[in-house]
């Protein structure tokens, strides 16, 4: 590499990766421990997750969680679609379906908690 | 097989073609971009370490193509716990799958992902704050492969566990 790079603004899709990751190196790890290692997968039932969100903390974790990995998801998406489509509408339209579709993640995800701690 | 069932295993099927179809084409891109004919990777790889920064070219694929497959099964996974609210029945009755032999095999493969995207993503994160030189990122790089490794064998060992006894 010849010489410093000119200093540029970091993106919000850039800066949005790398603050979720720290959290997500952490959160989906341990998610996967718990799911996985410490219970075996076919033990994590319904009446496993009714359980594991009985604890707020828990609960409340795994919305963190949720919330960072679709950030991050749609964001790495997003920088994906600036590297490989030319055309500025596409970008846009891509966008556009990132964000509609990141909605509906965290909304979807969100009514799950809900409905089960509802319960 | 219930139809909830194979909507599952047709989506994570969906999903695991899109992915690799997504590697190729992330593949075929860099090397028409570099100008690197696709024919000459093995040359490239058989050069030494200090002339070359192929490891972080396929660092790159891994961890873009990674990520998307990441995605990809979080949408999925989204939809399949969500089911728990519809109906802890319906739930239970997906989530068998993930029981059998079959997806336990996938749930290694996908610990592998998700391990090297976070070793590999927190090499970048430091590449991003310190200006540590290639050679101690090639370093790094290779510290994030042998923990991948390190960590999926014996989890491999612990997910098999049931199936194989």
């Amino acid at each position: 590499m010849n010489g410093r790079p000119a200093r540029v603004r970091p993106s919000l899709a850039w800066l949005t990766i790398r603050l979720t990751a720290v959290v997500l190196a952490v959160l989906v790890l341990l998610h996967f421990a718990a799911t996985h290692l410490l219970t075996d997968v076919a033990e994590t039932d319904s009446a496993f997750i009714a359980a594991r969100w009985e604890s707020g903390l828990v609960a409340a974790t795994d919305w963190l969680m949720l919330v960072c990995a679709v950030l991050h998801g749609g964001a790495g998406a997003a920088m994906i679609a600036n590297d490989y489509l030319r055309s500025a509408a596409r970008r846009a339209w891509l966008r556009t379906a990132l964000v509609i579709a990141g909605a509906a993640m965290i909304g979807g995800g969100t009514l799950t908690l809900l409905v089960v701690l509802g319960r | 097989m219930t139809p909830a069932q194979t909507a599952f295993l047709t989506a994570l099927a969906a999903i695991l073609l899109l992915a690799g179809a997504f590697g190729a084409f992330v593949v075929v891109q860099a090397r028409r971009a570099s100008h690197v004919p696709a024919s000459s990777i093995l040359g490239r790889l058989g050069r030494p370490s200090v002339a070359r920064l192929e490891l972080h070219r396929w660092a790159f694929y891994a961890h873009r193509t990674g990520g998307l497959a990441i995605l990809g099964f979080l949408a999925l996974h989204l939809v399949d716990v969500g089911l728990v609210a519809v109906s802890p029945a319906l739930y239970d009755e997906v989530h068998t799958l993930y029981g059998t032999p079959a997806l336990r095999v996938f749930e290694i493969g996908l610990l592998a992902t998700i391990l090297f995207h976070a070793f590999d993503g927190l090499r970048l994160l430091v590449l991003d704050l310190v200006d540590v030189g290639w050679r101690t990122s090639e370093r790094l790089l290779w510290l994030a492969v042998v923990l991948t490794v390190a960590l999926t064998i014996p989890a491999a060992v612990v997910i098999l566990g049931p199936v194989l006894a």
